[in-house]
């Protein structure tokens, strides 16, 4: 091995970036448990795991800049040195919309749900599944598990839909009840909270597309 | 120009390329890596014997053929040294030849203008166009060698004045009045960006100046009798930092008006500078493209290897 | 009044300045003590210099006085007679002698080199010959060239004692020298002076005379200065060629026999005591002509070398 130090600070990257993605996994999986148990304790835990995140984030930046500067990657190494800096900006925000949510679900926790469109909770799970996927395709340099993770943003996009159209019909029916428009307005801000991670989580397997064939394309 | 006593082979080869391809020959590597949306694919894969390279991107724009290189073949003695090479040098550009040491890429660019020949015990078969007309045919090598210039790894100035360096090569073809000669030397000393540096001092020896200066020098004695391209073998390798950015860039200006064939051990050159990479390998001709692609998504294992330092 | 102190751009006034890295005279001492062996070596080195010199003074020293408590303007007259015992047709003799064979040595010598270096291959056998052959000429003593010039030029064709016999002798003699030196000289020019000169489209001639000659000039002159010493100190070869007498009494033509310098300081010191004074001088003489001929050949050397 003729550059063992270059490569020792890839592995490096390479590490952070899985625990980020951990990180990023953890906060979406907490946010979607709290929000099917209204469960404001787990909710309120986002906060830490966010911290965590950005911390990683501010390491990861340093190291690329580190290894830019003095091992002037080409090739290959560029171009995961250059998806691990874009990647790491969407995998902040999706902690940060974690966050957000976990917060909505404790603004949310004085009355139980009402009449909730149950789709809410099949986005959140879809949208975990995604970013674990995203992470996943990442660590394993998986060309399809990205492009899957791609295409299974469209179904997340539906599904929003469907519960942006419930959650109308709600506040429509319930033009009334202060309290029950509020909780569907919440809701609405979650789902989009949620369709966003979906955006996220696809822009990140777009980068790993990007590391793994040099050609950055928008896929959805 | 009345200097002009050697006419190119073919006249009718179109001079200007059309000023959007100039722009779209980005000169760094680096600043279009990270989003590239369009897609100029390789038109080539992986050389192996007798492959031909053509270098050609999917947009079709390219430049015409300066040299065109045919199943060439070079021995020394009894160690093959260059293997089947087939590639088109496009004029107007810069194309950079890499490769470890002794992988054949200097010896190649000396087969282009037929420096090789001082070398006894050197065979070659194949065969090199210039402007579609063979340099190994009926050619008078003094003819080819002012027409296909070369500058060395290491400065050689003659132990001359530097206005006698420059006007040597005039001489040689046969300019003798000095009107004629100040003007080719100023102006070939301006072209090489070093006229400023060294009009109060034509009379001095020029081996009292720099190593950088000296290389611009060099330079400046080979645009001296106006060649049609001019080969760099390793230019800056001996040079520091800033005389070696001031060469880069002077090949950047000179591209306008010169093919350039530039080898270099400095990747990092090579993708600054070049317009076309080629990767040589034990005398093989690896992969030969894009800079850019050659240096974001090289083609072939072995030419990432040894572009990302993981040679061997 | 003290002398004011000119500065130019970058410089400084360094005299109030104490520097750290000075060896004082007593560090020196101190470490020399310390090894007893490389002050020994010191001593031997400096005496064999003191040796060297001081010999080379005494013997310069002893023969120019000699030799200038002798001289009269007679001894430079134009004709030689048995009264004045003129040198100056041995001294004209030698400077011909000198001339001629220098340039037909010279040329061809360099010449030879030449294509020795710059056209034969250096695996070719004909150059391994002639490059055996010359080395072997060189290390020939110069009476065997002297018998060869006698029997050659004197008696074969007939010509006699003669200057000119004399001086195609000594170019033999000189020639393979020359040779040497100049292809060590041209050797010694780099290859990438000729390949910068190839890659301009200039051919092997104008690379020849125009670059490699002019680098390769200090060490052709230096050739030729020790060519020109052999000839101008040379005795015995010319005393059969050139012949060793003054006879005719002055300088009269190539083709007229006559003893250069040394041969005449052989002829004067063979007459026994009675011209012992004329022959320091005639020494003295030659060591005034080695001088100016070494100065000389600097002289252009350096007047070549500062063309570029």
């Amino acid at each position: 091995m003729t550059r063992r130090q270059f490569d020792e600070q890839l592995a490096e990257l390479k590490e952070l970036l899985t625990e980020m993605g951990r990180l990023n996994c953890r906060a979406i999986a907490d946010a979607a448990v709290a929000l099917e148990q209204q469960n404001t304790s787990l909710a309120g835990e986002i906060k830490n795991l966010e911290s965590a995140v950005d911390e990683k984030e501010a390491e990861i930046e340093r190291l690329c800049l580190k290894i830019i500067l003095k091992q002037q990657p080409v090739a290959s190494d560029l171009l995961f040195v250059t998806s691990a800096m874009k990647m790491v900006t969407d995998m902040e925000r999706i902690a940060d919309q974690a966050v957000d949510i976990g917060e909505l679900v404790v603004k949310m926790s004085q009355l139980p749900y009402a009449d909730i469109p149950t789709e809410i909770y099949d986005m959140a799970e879809r949208v975990k599944d995604m970013v674990a996927s995203a992470a996943e395709s990442f660590v394993e340099r998986n060309m399809e598990l990205a492009k899957e993770t791609c295409r299974a943003d469209d179904a997340v996009d539906d599904l929003f839909d469907e519960v942006k159209k419930k959650l109308t019909h709600i506040v429509y029916k319930e033009i009334d009840d202060d309290e029950n428009g509020e909780q569907a307005l919440d809701m609405l801000m979650i789902a989009k909270y949620l369709e966003k991670i979906g955006d996220h989580a696809t822009n990140i397997a777009e980068w790993v597309l990007f590391m793994l064939t040099g050609e950055h394309k928008k896929l959805n | 120009m009345k200097f002009d006593l050697f006419k190119k082979k073919n006249a009718a080869a179109p001079q200007e390329a059309p000023a959007a391809e100039a722009e779209a020959a980005p000169a760094d590597a680096f600043a279009k890596s990270g989003i590239k949306v369009e897609s100029a694919g390789h038109a080539f894969k992986t050389a192996r014997t007798g492959t031909e390279h053509a270098a050609v991107g999917a947009d079709g724009e390219e430049k015409p053929v300066k040299f065109k290189v045919n199943e060439l073949n070079l021995y020394y003695g009894k160690f093959w040294a260059l293997k089947n090479i087939g590639m088109e040098i496009r004029e107007k550009e810069i194309t950079a030849f890499i490769g470890p040491s002794g992988c054949g890429k200097s010896t190649f660019l000396k087969t282009l203008n037929r420096m090789n020949d001082l070398i006894p015990d050197c065979k070659i078969t194949g065969e090199v166009l210039i402007d579609g007309v063979d340099l190994y045919g009926k050619v008078d090598i003094n003819t080819l060698r002012k027409r296909v210039g070369m500058v060395f790894q290491k400065p050689n100035p003659f132990p001359m004045s530097v206005y006698d360096n420059i006007a040597y090569g005039p001489r040689t073809h046969g300019i003798r009045k000095k009107a004629e000669l100040d003007e080719i030397v100023e102006r070939s000393l301006r072209q090489a960006a070093i006229w400023d540096e060294l009009k109060d001092r034509l009379k001095k020896s020029a081996l009292g100046l720099s190593g950088g200066q000296q290389q611009r020098l060099c330079i400046a004695r080979t645009l001296a009798v106006e060649p049609e391209v001019v080969l760099m073998d390793e230019p800056t390798s001996a040079l520091d930092p800033i005389s070696t950015s001031k060469i880069e860039e002077l090949a950047q200006d000179l591209k306008k008006d010169y093919t350039i064939v530039i080898v270099t051990h400095n990747m990092q050159q090579a993708a600054r500078i070049s317009d076309k990479t080629a990767f040589f390998l034990l005398g093989d001709l690896i992969e030969y493209g894009k800079t850019d692609d050659v240096f974001n998504r090289p083609a072939d294992k072995r030419t990432e290897d040894y572009i990302t330092g993981r040679f061997g | 009044m003290a002398k004011e102190l000119v500065l130019r751009e970058g410089e400084v006034d360094v005299s109030q300045i104490v520097p750290i890295n000075r060896q004082r005279v007593s560090d020196k001492f101190h470490a020399y003590c310390k090894k007893p062996g490389s002050f020994t070596m010191l001593i031997l080195i400096l005496l064999a210099t003191a040796i060297t010199l001081g010999a080379v003074l005494w013997i310069l020293l002893y023969t120019a006085i000699q030799g200038f408590a002798n001289f009269r303007f007679e001894l430079f007259a134009w004709e030689h007679t048995s009264s004045n015992v003129s040198m100056m047709p041995a001294l004209i003799n030698t400077l011909t002698i000198a001339f001629f064979s220098l340039i037909m040595a010279g040329v061809v010598g360099i010449f030879a080199a030449i294509f020795m270096v710059e056209y034969a291959k250096s695996t070719n056998v004909f150059v391994k010959i002639v490059r055996i052959a010359a080395e072997t000429l060189a290390g020939i003593p110069s009476i065997v060239y002297g018998i060869f010039g006698m029997i050659f030029f004197v008696r074969m064709l007939g010509w006699g004692n003669t200057l000119l016999g004399g001086a195609i002798t000594m170019a033999m003699m000189i020639m393979p020298l020359i040779m040497r030196t100049t292809e060590e000289a041209l050797k010694a020019v780099p290859d990438s002076f000729r390949e910068g000169s190839f890659a301009l489209g200039a051919g092997k001639l104008r690379t020849i005379f125009r670059i490699i000659l002019p680098a390769a000039v200090p060490g052709i002159i230096s050739g030729i200065i020790l060519g020109l010493g052999r000839v101008v100190g040379e005795t015995m070869a010319l005393v059969y060629t050139a012949g060793a007498t003054l006879d005719p009494a002055y300088p009269s033509g190539l083709m007229q026999s006559g003893s250069t310098l040394t041969v005449y300081l052989y002829a004067l010191i063979n007459e026994g005591n009675d011209f012992l004074g004329e022959a320091w001088a005639v020494a003295t003489v030659l060591i005034i002509l080695t001088v100016i001929i070494n100065g000389l050949a600097e002289f252009i050397g350096n007047k070549l070398k500062k063309e570029y």
